[in-house]
Protein backbone atom coordinates (compact mmCIF):
# COMPACT_ATOMS: atom_id res chain seq x y z
CA UNK A 1 0.00 0.00 0.00
CA UNK A 2 1.26 3.45 -0.91
CA UNK A 3 1.58 5.53 2.26
CA UNK A 4 1.07 9.23 3.00
CA UNK A 5 4.45 10.89 3.65
CA UNK A 6 2.93 12.84 6.57
CA UNK A 7 0.89 10.28 8.56
CA UNK A 8 1.79 6.89 6.97
CA UNK A 9 -1.93 6.29 6.34
CA UNK A 10 -3.22 5.18 2.93
CA UNK A 11 -2.18 7.65 0.24
CA UNK A 12 -4.79 8.74 -2.31
CA UNK A 13 -2.60 10.81 -4.58
CA UNK A 14 0.99 10.68 -5.78
CA UNK A 15 2.72 13.93 -6.76
CA UNK A 16 5.95 12.93 -8.53
CA UNK A 17 7.12 16.56 -9.01
CA UNK A 18 7.25 16.97 -5.24
CA UNK A 19 8.30 13.36 -4.65
CA UNK A 20 5.24 13.19 -2.36
CA UNK A 21 2.24 10.99 -1.61
CA UNK A 22 -0.69 12.20 0.47
CA UNK A 23 -3.82 10.88 2.18
CA UNK A 24 -6.97 12.97 1.57
CA UNK A 25 -6.54 15.16 4.68
CA UNK A 26 -2.88 15.90 4.08
CA UNK A 27 -3.50 16.54 0.40
CA UNK A 28 -6.06 19.22 1.37
CA UNK A 29 -3.49 20.67 3.78
CA UNK A 30 -0.85 20.72 0.99
CA UNK A 31 -3.36 22.29 -1.43
CA UNK A 32 -4.22 25.10 1.01
CA UNK A 33 -0.51 25.70 1.74
CA UNK A 34 0.22 26.15 -1.97
CA UNK A 35 -2.60 28.70 -2.28
CA UNK A 36 -1.41 30.59 0.81
CA UNK A 37 2.11 30.61 -0.59
CA UNK A 38 0.84 32.04 -3.90
CA UNK A 39 -1.19 34.72 -2.11
CA UNK A 40 1.60 35.80 0.26
CA UNK A 41 4.51 35.62 -2.23
CA UNK A 42 2.65 37.80 -4.72
CA UNK A 43 0.80 39.99 -2.17
CA UNK A 44 -2.48 39.08 -3.89
CA UNK A 45 -4.90 40.13 -1.14
CA UNK A 46 -5.50 40.10 2.60
CA UNK A 47 -8.29 38.80 4.84
CA UNK A 48 -9.72 42.35 4.86
CA UNK A 49 -10.20 42.56 1.07
CA UNK A 50 -13.49 41.84 -0.72
CA UNK A 51 -12.63 39.26 -3.38
CA UNK A 52 -14.71 38.49 -6.45
CA UNK A 53 -14.18 34.95 -7.75
CA UNK A 54 -15.24 34.50 -11.37
CA UNK A 55 -16.90 31.10 -11.58
CA UNK A 56 -17.68 29.14 -14.74
CA UNK A 57 -19.17 25.95 -13.29
CA UNK A 58 -15.88 24.15 -14.05
CA UNK A 59 -13.73 22.52 -11.37
CA UNK A 60 -11.00 25.14 -11.07
CA UNK A 61 -13.10 28.20 -10.27
CA UNK A 62 -15.41 26.37 -7.85
CA UNK A 63 -12.42 24.76 -6.14
CA UNK A 64 -10.79 28.19 -5.80
CA UNK A 65 -13.93 29.66 -4.23
CA UNK A 66 -14.20 26.74 -1.78
CA UNK A 67 -10.51 26.91 -0.81
CA UNK A 68 -10.52 30.70 -0.28
CA UNK A 69 -13.51 30.38 2.06
CA UNK A 70 -11.83 27.52 3.96
CA UNK A 71 -8.78 29.78 4.35
CA UNK A 72 -10.99 32.50 5.88
CA UNK A 73 -11.08 34.97 2.97
CA UNK A 74 -14.14 37.05 2.05
CA UNK A 75 -15.04 35.83 -1.41
CA UNK A 76 -18.20 36.29 -3.48
CA UNK A 77 -18.87 34.83 -6.93
CA UNK A 78 -19.67 36.14 -10.39
CA UNK A 79 -21.05 33.90 -13.10
CA UNK A 80 -21.02 35.27 -16.63
CA UNK A 81 -23.73 33.69 -18.79
CA UNK A 82 -22.19 33.35 -22.26
CA UNK A 83 -25.41 32.16 -23.84
CA UNK A 84 -23.98 28.85 -25.12
CA UNK A 85 -27.24 26.83 -25.02
CA UNK A 86 -27.43 23.83 -22.68
CA UNK A 87 -23.77 24.19 -21.70
CA UNK A 88 -24.32 27.65 -20.21
CA UNK A 89 -27.60 26.59 -18.59
CA UNK A 90 -25.99 23.58 -16.89
CA UNK A 91 -22.88 25.45 -15.76
CA UNK A 92 -25.01 28.28 -14.31
CA UNK A 93 -27.15 25.77 -12.38
CA UNK A 94 -24.01 24.15 -10.92
CA UNK A 95 -22.69 27.54 -9.76
CA UNK A 96 -26.06 28.40 -8.22
CA UNK A 97 -26.20 25.01 -6.50
CA UNK A 98 -22.67 25.46 -5.12
CA UNK A 99 -23.46 28.95 -3.80
CA UNK A 100 -26.93 28.02 -2.50
CA UNK A 101 -25.63 25.00 -0.55
CA UNK A 102 -23.08 27.22 1.21
CA UNK A 103 -25.29 30.35 1.53
CA UNK A 104 -22.88 32.42 -0.58
CA UNK A 105 -23.48 35.49 -2.73
CA UNK A 106 -23.38 34.69 -6.45
CA UNK A 107 -23.90 37.46 -9.01
CA UNK A 108 -25.11 36.45 -12.46
CA UNK A 109 -24.47 38.66 -15.49
CA UNK A 110 -25.56 37.74 -18.99
CA UNK A 111 -23.61 38.96 -22.01
CA UNK A 112 -26.86 39.22 -23.97
CA UNK A 113 -27.84 42.05 -21.58
CA UNK A 114 -24.83 43.95 -22.91
CA UNK A 115 -24.53 42.85 -26.54
CA UNK A 116 -28.04 41.51 -27.33
CA UNK A 117 -26.71 38.04 -28.23
CA UNK A 118 -24.62 35.11 -27.01
CA UNK A 119 -21.04 34.15 -27.94
CA UNK A 120 -22.13 32.00 -30.91
CA UNK A 121 -24.00 34.89 -32.52
CA UNK A 122 -21.16 37.33 -31.82
CA UNK A 123 -18.53 35.02 -33.34
CA UNK A 124 -20.61 34.58 -36.49
CA UNK A 125 -21.27 38.30 -36.88
CA UNK A 126 -17.69 39.46 -36.40
CA UNK A 127 -16.18 36.41 -38.15
CA UNK A 128 -13.64 35.79 -35.41
CA UNK A 129 -12.98 32.59 -33.42
CA UNK A 130 -15.46 32.37 -30.49
CA UNK A 131 -12.65 32.08 -27.88
CA UNK A 132 -11.15 35.39 -29.02
CA UNK A 133 -14.41 37.37 -28.58
CA UNK A 134 -15.16 35.44 -25.38
CA UNK A 135 -11.83 36.40 -23.79
CA UNK A 136 -12.28 40.07 -24.64
CA UNK A 137 -15.85 40.19 -23.30
CA UNK A 138 -14.98 38.31 -20.10
CA UNK A 139 -12.03 40.59 -19.29
CA UNK A 140 -14.14 43.69 -19.87
CA UNK A 141 -17.25 42.63 -17.93
CA UNK A 142 -15.32 41.09 -15.02
CA UNK A 143 -13.38 44.32 -14.60
CA UNK A 144 -16.34 46.65 -15.07
CA UNK A 145 -18.54 44.67 -12.67
CA UNK A 146 -15.86 44.54 -9.96
CA UNK A 147 -15.14 48.29 -10.26
CA UNK A 148 -18.84 49.19 -10.07
CA UNK A 149 -19.45 46.82 -7.14
CA UNK A 150 -16.35 47.97 -5.22
CA UNK A 151 -14.42 44.70 -5.10
CA UNK A 152 -10.69 45.12 -4.37
CA UNK A 153 -9.57 42.11 -6.36
CA UNK A 154 -10.80 39.62 -8.97
CA UNK A 155 -9.61 36.02 -8.57
CA UNK A 156 -9.71 33.49 -11.40
CA UNK A 157 -9.20 29.71 -11.33
CA UNK A 158 -6.20 29.56 -13.70
CA UNK A 159 -3.93 26.70 -12.62
CA UNK A 160 -0.34 25.66 -13.40
CA UNK A 161 -1.40 23.73 -16.52
CA UNK A 162 -3.29 26.76 -17.85
CA UNK A 163 -0.31 29.06 -17.26
CA UNK A 164 2.29 26.65 -18.65
CA UNK A 165 0.15 26.00 -21.78
CA UNK A 166 -0.40 29.74 -22.32
CA UNK A 167 3.32 30.35 -21.90
CA UNK A 168 4.19 27.61 -24.39
CA UNK A 169 1.74 29.09 -26.92
CA UNK A 170 3.12 32.60 -26.42
CA UNK A 171 6.70 31.36 -26.81
CA UNK A 172 5.95 29.35 -29.94
CA UNK A 173 4.54 32.48 -31.57
CA UNK A 174 6.90 34.94 -29.84
CA UNK A 175 4.00 37.01 -28.56
CA UNK A 176 6.23 39.43 -26.66
CA UNK A 177 3.33 41.65 -25.57
CA UNK A 178 1.52 38.71 -23.98
CA UNK A 179 4.77 37.41 -22.48
CA UNK A 180 5.36 40.74 -20.77
CA UNK A 181 1.93 40.61 -19.13
CA UNK A 182 1.65 36.91 -18.20
CA UNK A 183 1.72 36.83 -14.43
CA UNK A 184 -0.11 35.44 -11.37
CA UNK A 185 -0.94 39.08 -10.53
CA UNK A 186 -2.09 41.86 -12.83
CA UNK A 187 -1.90 45.03 -10.74
CA UNK A 188 -4.33 47.91 -11.15
CA UNK A 189 -2.70 50.46 -13.45
CA UNK A 190 -5.77 52.63 -13.92
CA UNK A 191 -8.46 54.18 -11.69
CA UNK A 192 -11.10 51.96 -13.33
CA UNK A 193 -9.10 48.77 -13.16
CA UNK A 194 -9.23 46.10 -10.46
CA UNK A 195 -6.25 43.91 -9.56
CA UNK A 196 -6.52 40.38 -11.02
CA UNK A 197 -4.98 37.34 -9.37
CA UNK A 198 -4.55 33.61 -10.01
CA UNK A 199 -4.14 31.90 -6.61
CA UNK A 200 -4.10 28.37 -8.13
CA UNK A 201 -1.04 28.96 -10.32
CA UNK A 202 1.13 26.66 -8.14
CA UNK A 203 -1.30 23.72 -8.48
CA UNK A 204 -1.89 21.40 -11.43
CA UNK A 205 -5.18 20.60 -13.07
CA UNK A 206 -4.97 17.06 -11.66
CA UNK A 207 -4.63 18.52 -8.17
CA UNK A 208 -7.69 20.79 -8.55
CA UNK A 209 -9.62 17.78 -9.88
CA UNK A 210 -8.53 15.70 -6.87
CA UNK A 211 -9.53 18.50 -4.46
CA UNK A 212 -12.99 18.69 -6.11
CA UNK A 213 -13.50 14.93 -5.58
CA UNK A 214 -12.30 14.99 -1.97
CA UNK A 215 -14.52 17.99 -1.15
CA UNK A 216 -17.52 16.59 -3.06
CA UNK A 217 -17.79 19.59 -5.39
CA UNK A 218 -20.13 19.03 -8.36
CA UNK A 219 -18.82 20.68 -11.50
CA UNK A 220 -19.51 20.56 -15.21
CA UNK A 221 -17.70 17.67 -16.89
CA UNK A 222 -18.46 18.75 -20.44
CA UNK A 223 -15.89 20.88 -22.19
CA UNK A 224 -17.13 24.18 -23.63
CA UNK A 225 -18.45 23.09 -27.07
CA UNK A 226 -16.79 26.11 -28.66
CA UNK A 227 -13.36 25.20 -27.20
CA UNK A 228 -13.14 21.82 -28.96
CA UNK A 229 -9.82 21.67 -30.81
CA UNK A 230 -8.47 24.73 -28.95
CA UNK A 231 -4.67 25.11 -29.10
CA UNK A 232 -4.47 25.32 -25.30
CA UNK A 233 -5.73 21.71 -25.02
CA UNK A 234 -3.07 20.50 -27.49
CA UNK A 235 -0.34 22.32 -25.54
CA UNK A 236 -1.56 20.81 -22.28
CA UNK A 237 -1.37 17.30 -23.72
CA UNK A 238 2.18 17.86 -24.95
CA UNK A 239 3.23 19.26 -21.57
CA UNK A 240 1.64 16.33 -19.73
CA UNK A 241 3.55 13.89 -21.96
CA UNK A 242 6.76 15.67 -20.94
CA UNK A 243 5.66 15.78 -17.30
CA UNK A 244 5.33 11.99 -17.15
CA UNK A 245 8.82 11.53 -18.57
CA UNK A 246 10.30 14.31 -16.47
CA UNK A 247 8.22 15.28 -13.40
CA UNK A 248 8.29 19.01 -12.64
CA UNK A 249 8.51 20.15 -16.28
CA UNK A 250 5.41 22.37 -16.15
CA UNK A 251 6.50 23.99 -12.89
CA UNK A 252 10.06 24.53 -14.11
CA UNK A 253 8.81 26.09 -17.33
CA UNK A 254 6.40 28.56 -15.69
CA UNK A 255 8.24 29.34 -12.46
CA UNK A 256 11.51 29.70 -14.41
CA UNK A 257 9.82 32.16 -16.76
CA UNK A 258 8.49 34.23 -13.84
CA UNK A 259 11.92 34.28 -12.18
CA UNK A 260 14.25 34.65 -15.16
CA UNK A 261 12.42 35.27 -18.45
CA UNK A 262 9.56 37.70 -17.87
CA UNK A 263 11.63 40.80 -17.05
CA UNK A 264 13.24 40.75 -20.51
CA UNK A 265 9.86 41.15 -22.18
CA UNK A 266 8.62 43.73 -19.66
CA UNK A 267 11.42 46.11 -20.62
CA UNK A 268 10.53 45.67 -24.31
CA UNK A 269 6.81 46.13 -24.04
CA UNK A 270 5.74 49.07 -21.89
CA UNK A 271 2.16 50.20 -22.55
CA UNK A 272 0.33 53.19 -21.11
CA UNK A 273 -3.33 52.86 -20.25
CA UNK A 274 -5.87 55.62 -20.80
CA UNK A 275 -9.66 55.84 -20.42
CA UNK A 276 -12.01 54.78 -23.19
CA UNK A 277 -13.63 57.93 -24.59
CA UNK A 278 -17.07 56.34 -24.20
CA UNK A 279 -17.18 53.92 -21.26
CA UNK A 280 -14.12 55.19 -19.28
CA UNK A 281 -12.74 51.65 -18.92
CA UNK A 282 -8.95 51.16 -19.31
CA UNK A 283 -7.64 50.86 -22.87
CA UNK A 284 -4.52 51.51 -24.92
CA UNK A 285 -6.53 53.11 -27.74
CA UNK A 286 -9.21 55.87 -27.78
CA UNK A 287 -12.27 53.65 -28.09
CA UNK A 288 -11.80 50.38 -26.20
CA UNK A 289 -12.06 46.99 -27.91
CA UNK A 290 -15.38 46.21 -26.18
CA UNK A 291 -17.02 49.43 -27.39
CA UNK A 292 -15.66 48.77 -30.88
CA UNK A 293 -17.13 45.26 -30.76
CA UNK A 294 -20.46 46.65 -29.57
CA UNK A 295 -20.52 49.16 -32.47
CA UNK A 296 -19.65 46.45 -34.96
CA UNK A 297 -22.46 44.20 -33.71
CA UNK A 298 -25.08 46.94 -33.85
CA UNK A 299 -24.06 48.17 -37.30
CA UNK A 300 -23.80 44.80 -39.11
CA UNK B 1 -13.98 -4.98 -13.83
CA UNK B 2 -16.03 -2.14 -15.26
CA UNK B 3 -14.34 1.14 -16.20
CA UNK B 4 -16.52 4.14 -16.99
CA UNK B 5 -15.05 7.13 -18.78
CA UNK B 6 -17.12 9.96 -17.28
CA UNK B 7 -15.97 12.82 -19.42
CA UNK B 8 -18.02 13.20 -22.61
CA UNK B 9 -18.08 11.42 -25.01
CA UNK B 10 -18.79 8.83 -22.32
CA UNK B 11 -17.47 5.32 -22.78
CA UNK B 12 -17.33 1.99 -20.95
CA UNK B 13 -14.71 -0.77 -20.85
CA UNK B 14 -14.62 -4.22 -19.27
CA UNK B 15 -11.53 -6.08 -18.06
CA UNK B 16 -11.71 -9.79 -17.16
CA UNK B 17 -9.40 -9.54 -14.14
CA UNK B 18 -8.27 -7.15 -11.40
CA UNK B 19 -5.25 -4.90 -11.91
CA UNK B 20 -3.43 -1.80 -10.71
CA UNK B 21 -4.74 1.63 -11.71
CA UNK B 22 -1.46 2.38 -13.50
CA UNK B 23 -1.95 -0.70 -15.70
CA UNK B 24 -5.57 0.20 -16.47
CA UNK B 25 -4.48 3.68 -17.59
CA UNK B 26 -1.70 2.20 -19.70
CA UNK B 27 -4.10 -0.20 -21.42
CA UNK B 28 -6.47 2.67 -22.18
CA UNK B 29 -3.53 4.84 -23.30
CA UNK B 30 -4.39 7.54 -20.75
CA UNK B 31 -1.78 9.83 -19.22
CA UNK B 32 -2.03 9.64 -15.36
CA UNK B 33 -1.32 13.39 -15.25
CA UNK B 34 -4.44 14.10 -17.34
CA UNK B 35 -7.04 12.07 -15.42
CA UNK B 36 -8.36 11.24 -11.99
CA UNK B 37 -9.66 7.81 -11.04
CA UNK B 38 -12.60 7.38 -8.66
CA UNK B 39 -14.09 4.33 -6.89
CA UNK B 40 -17.38 5.14 -5.10
CA UNK B 41 -16.37 8.78 -4.39
CA UNK B 42 -12.90 7.65 -3.27
CA UNK B 43 -9.89 9.06 -5.11
CA UNK B 44 -7.58 6.28 -6.30
CA UNK B 45 -3.84 6.64 -6.83
CA UNK B 46 -1.92 4.97 -9.65
CA UNK B 47 -0.66 2.41 -7.12
CA UNK B 48 -4.15 1.24 -6.04
CA UNK B 49 -5.43 -2.20 -6.96
CA UNK B 50 -8.93 -2.66 -8.46
CA UNK B 51 -10.61 -6.08 -8.09
CA UNK B 52 -12.31 -7.79 -11.01
CA UNK B 53 -15.79 -7.35 -9.48
CA UNK B 54 -15.37 -3.60 -8.91
CA UNK B 55 -16.36 -0.52 -10.91
CA UNK B 56 -14.28 2.63 -11.32
CA UNK B 57 -14.74 5.96 -13.08
CA UNK B 58 -12.09 7.91 -14.96
CA UNK B 59 -12.44 11.65 -15.45
CA UNK B 60 -10.30 13.89 -17.65
CA UNK B 61 -8.99 16.96 -15.85
CA UNK B 62 -7.93 18.88 -18.95
CA UNK B 63 -10.00 21.93 -19.71
CA UNK B 64 -9.45 24.41 -22.49
CA UNK B 65 -10.65 27.54 -24.16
Amino acid sequence: MMKCIKCRGKAHIKLPRHNARFCADHFVEYFHEQIQKAIKKNKMFTHQDNILVTVSGGKDSLVLWEALLKLGYQAEGLYLDLGIGDYSQKSKELCMYFAGKRSLTLHVVSISEWLDMGINGIAKKVRRPPCSSCGLIKRYLFNRFSVEQNYQVVATGHNLDDEAATLLGNLLHWQTGYLSRQSPVMPSNHSNMVKKVKPLYRLTEKETGAYAIIKGIDYILEECPLAVGASSIKFKKVLNDLEIQSPGTKQQLYFGFLKKGKKTFMEEDKVELKSCTRCKQPTTIDLCAFCQLSDRLSSS
Amino acid sequence: MKVIIETPPKNEYHFPKGMKVSKILKQLQLNPESVIVIRQSELLSVEDWVNEDEEISIRSVISGG
